[in-house]
């Protein structure tokens, strides 16, 4: 069963989702040395400069960057995600399947992980990773 | 539920625990697998739990789709305490016998209130129930 084969599913609503920043905030000086990982730590350095706002120094993460409440978690197709693990969990969204979407959690099994998927398009629920472990068994 | 409890003593004892709540971080949804919960909404107003009124329509394998509605009087005997209406194919005839078993009993109303929701999801099934019938036949 082929994913391009389903009829499209899409959100009641789809509000334009903005991004205030697209580039990521890296930890200062992450980039100079290979054994720093790139996650953001605050600097809390005496008399860094970076802590101290400079010019030329990169922008800290504030409050303000964050997402609008309405489009917060909100995925690129306009869905919001729900982990499921099994066909009864699926079938909690039957209901709000303009609003949700399902993600079939990552320890379930490639036999359970079709029922789950060939129930979705039944009740006409998204499902974000459907074709994962079936995927990998066909590439073997 | 034991008839002499109130209703909205049991809503606050259920509300924030319970085993049909299922609670998903992104998107901060509480949903409830609650056995008549028509919305699957873990709200006072569709939690089967708290009220002694209450309906659900549910898809079976063997019987197909399922009206039930609980019974007042019959509240501490809960093997006797449900009624079951099944529902046939037509989806016209359905449509208003799901409305007068949810909105009224005889010689008075039972939830006015959850009619609106019952028909919606006596339609998401009825879809659902055409869809699979379609992909068994597809199959064979």
């Amino acid at each position: 069963m082929a994913v391009g084969s389903r009829s499209k599913l899409r959100p009641a609503v789809r509000p334009k989702i903005v991004k205030k920043k697209s580039n990521k905030f890296v930890r200062f000086h992450a980039d100079l040395f290979k054994r720093m990982a790139q996650s953001w730590r605050k600097p809390h350095g005496m008399d860094g400069r970076f802590r101290r706002h400079f010019k030329g120094t990169p922008k800290h993460v504030k409050i303000g960057y964050g997402s609008n409440k309405k489009t917060r978690f909100l995925m690129p197709d306009g869905f919001l995600k729900f982990r499921v693990s099994n066909v009864a969990e699926l079938e909690l969204l039957l209901m709000h399947n303009k609003k949700y979407a399902a993600e079939i959690a990552q320890n379930v099994s490639t036999r359970k992980r079709k029922a789950i998927v060939e129930r979705a398009e039944q009740l006409g629920i998204k499902v974000t990773n459907g074709d994962a472990k079936l995927r990998a068994e066909e590439s073997e | 539920m034991a008839a002499n409890t109130s209703a909205d003593l049991l809503w606050m004892l259920t509300r924030s625990n319970s085993s049909f709540l299922v609670k998903r971080e992104s998107g901060r949804i509480q949903l409830s697998k609650d056995p008549f919960n028509l919305m699957n909404k873990n709200s006072f107003k569709y939690s089967g739990l708290a009220n002694g009124k209450s309906a659900d329509i549910r898809q079976y394998e063997n019987k197909g789709i399922v009206l039930t509605t609980k019974l007042t009087k019959a509240a501490t005997s809960p093997a006797k305490s449900v009624r079951k209406v099944v529902c046939s194919r037509d989806f016209e005839r359905n449509f208003k016998k799901v409305a007068n078993c949810v909105s009224k009993t005889v010689g008075g109303y039972y939830r006015p209130d959850l009619e609106k929701s019952a028909l919606a999801r006596w339609t998401k099934y009825h879809r659902a129930l055409k869809k699979t019938k379609a992909m068994k036949a597809g199959k064979k």
